[in-house]
């Protein structure tokens, strides 16, 4: 008999479970992390100006997202970290949902959950209002449409729904980050799987050039539509009144605004070419992810008995009952337990994928590696939260591993050591201060 | 969802919403500097021609109230259109040695170019 009860019960208890780790703390520290610098003040300035004044790498979809908790909360460390949050908790559901595609019950899609939860990339980038976990929002979203299709390519009907949802996930996720598109020829190709698999009918060619156009227009589209704000408010960036203050002329044309964004879409391709950041200790290439040996810290400070006695209106509370000597930080490095565990479960799904030919496994594979070869093959520099976007994939990885009947037993002792790998690094992911020493013992064994 | 999220963004700030953001960056500028003391030995720096302590609090928080409190931010896009609010925080926060020592490269943003 099938409990329905647990379809509703499982992804609740993961959604609250998420919420629980990730919110306590949640305000500490009351200064800006990492690039929280730009992406908080750019929030604020969409809602005042519905367009960000300073020059922008990236486009306004995830600094939207941040700018709805600022309209809630004020513009308060909570305000501005609470919709990473609420996207983290969307992570880990829409890993459970891919899940429940690949594998039977509840149990293994539960564990891909949380192992989602309980990692380090995903927990730190789903505590700081930076724009990584509004991108695994989407690129998780579209690789869950993409299995529920592959499930039933027989299913016309629900394979044209999925096809959508992917190419509308694709799109929000552009408006995030342009690496988005990382995940574009891995969900074509699985899509062009499908329409080979649906029965034969005089139109075939036409489903072969809708399927491609849907997931290429569709994104282009929404990515179109979200600077629609951007054009009608480009009388506010600084760009703009800068060259007022300097030029003497402040009018701007339709004709100049779309053509300002064409130059803001060119700055933000020029970044992306140029952006070497040799000299950020915390940049590193991404084929060093493979080992975890070169993570961001993206806050530290060393603690001192006399920073308690800052005012309120100084203190950033870092070190809050923290005695002198001890040291916060905040460090973005995924949880050995599934990064290890999935480097060798996608040995194994390689394996498989060739002997059996399984177009499901060779898509899941796809959905994890190409967002990571794009990385690794690309000069530019990269810092170890952009892995956040490989980390559903990569639990989705480990249950269908662990779905293996010769590797079923190995999931309870992951699920151990998943937990107790959580608790053992949960203070360097969320900012409690350790001692020198304590803070060596989580680090001793990487090159870091 | 998508529909209400766009409404609720489009309704402009909250009450308090400047003032608000003014504190975040008296904070931010603080822990800057004390993040900076931290890493001197003695913990003792330059900014705006006074000299912060690290190891006499009471007189750094009076100095860092009258030189980088709340009120000593401003986002008056005439007064600063060139400038983005990060700028507000990069060369203001760096306190000098007060002999010449040499700083680390370390740094805490992706350093992203405004």
């Amino acid at each position: 008999m099938r409990r329905r009860w647990l379809d509703v019960a499982v992804p609740a208890a993961l959604v609250v479970g998420t919420a629980a780790t990730r919110l306590p703390h949640l305000a500490t520290p009351r200064a800006f992390v990492f690039d929280e610098i730009y992406y908080a003040p750019d929030a604020a300035s969409l809602l005042r100006f519905g367009v960000e004044q300073g020059g922008v790498v990236h486009p306004p979809g995830g600094k939207w997202a941040i700018a709805a908790g600022l309209r809630i909360f004020g513009f308060t460390p909570f305000g501005w970290r609470i919709s990473a949050v609420v996207a983290g908790c969307a992570v880990v559901l829409l890993t459970y949902i891919a899940a429940r595609q690949l594998v039977r019950g509840h149990l293994l899609p539960a564990l891909a959950g949380a192992a989602v939860a309980l990692d380090g990339v995903s927990f730190t980038t789903g505590r700081v209002a930076m724009l990584d976990v509004f991108l695994t929002v989407c690129t998780t979203a579209a690789i869950a449409c993409t299995l529920i299709a592959m499930k039933h390519p027989e299913n016309v009907r629900r394979a044209r729904w999925c096809r959508w949802g992917a190419a509308v996930s694709l799109g929000l996720g552009l408006t995030v980050k342009w690496s988005a598109a990382y995940l574009l020829l891995a969900v074509v190709v699985a899509f062009l799987w499908i329409v080979a698999k649906q029965p034969r009918r005089a139109h075939h060619g036409a489903a072969v050039v809708a399927t491609v156009a849907t997931l290429t227009i569709v994104p282009v589209a929404i990515y179109g539509l979200a600077y629609v704000p951007w054009i009608v408010n480009a009388d506010h960036t600084y760009q703009h009144l800068t060259d007022c203050r300097l030029q003497q002329d402040c009018s701007l044309s339709l004709v100049n605004r779309v053509r300002q964004f064409f130059e803001d879409q060119n700055r933000v391709l020029e970044f992306q070419r140029t952006s070497k950041q040799e000299n950020n200790s915390n940049a590193a290439p991404a084929w060093q992810w493979v080992n975890q040996s070169h993570p961001t810290t993206m806050f530290k400070k060393e603690c001192n008995e006399d920073l308690a006695r800052a005012p309120n209106d100084l203190s950033d509370r870092a070190c809050d009952g923290a005695g002198s000597g001890k040291v916060m930080q905040i460090v973005t490095v995924a949880n050995p337990v599934v990064w290890f565990t999935a480097l060798g479960a996608g040995l194994v799904l390689l394996v498989l994928a060739i002997k059996r030919r399984d177009a499901v496994l060779a898509f899941l594979l796809m959905a994890g590696v190409y967002q990571w070869v794009f990385w690794a093959v690309n000069s530019r520099h990269s810092y170890s939260f952009y892995m956040a976007t490989l980390i559903p994939p990569f639990a989705l990885w480990i249950v269908r591993a662990f779905s293996e009947r010769w590797l079923r037993l190995v999931a309870p002792v992951f699920a151990v050591l998943l937990v107790v790998s959580f608790a053992f690094y949960y203070p360097i992911w969320a900012g409690r201060p350790l001692t020198p020493d304590q803070a060596r013992a989580r680090q001793y064994w990487l090159a870091w | 969802m998508f529909v209400a999220l766009l409404a609720l963004v489009g309704c402009g700030t909250p009450s308090n919403f400047d003032g608000q953001e003014k504190v975040a960056f008296a904070r931010e500028c603080t822990s800057l500097i004390e993040r900076n003391l931290g890493s001197a030995t003695p913990p003792i720096r330059q900014l705006g021609g006074a000299t912060l302590n690290l190891d006499d609090p009471a007189s750094l928080y009076a100095e860092l109230e009258r030189l980088r409190g709340p009120q000593t931010f401003s986002f008056d896009q005439s007064k600063s259109a060139d400038r983005s609010p990060k700028d507000q925080l990069d060369i203001p926060c760096s306190p000098q040695p007060t002999r010449s020592i040499s700083s680390a490269t370390t740094t805490t943003t992706t350093t992203a170019p405004r």
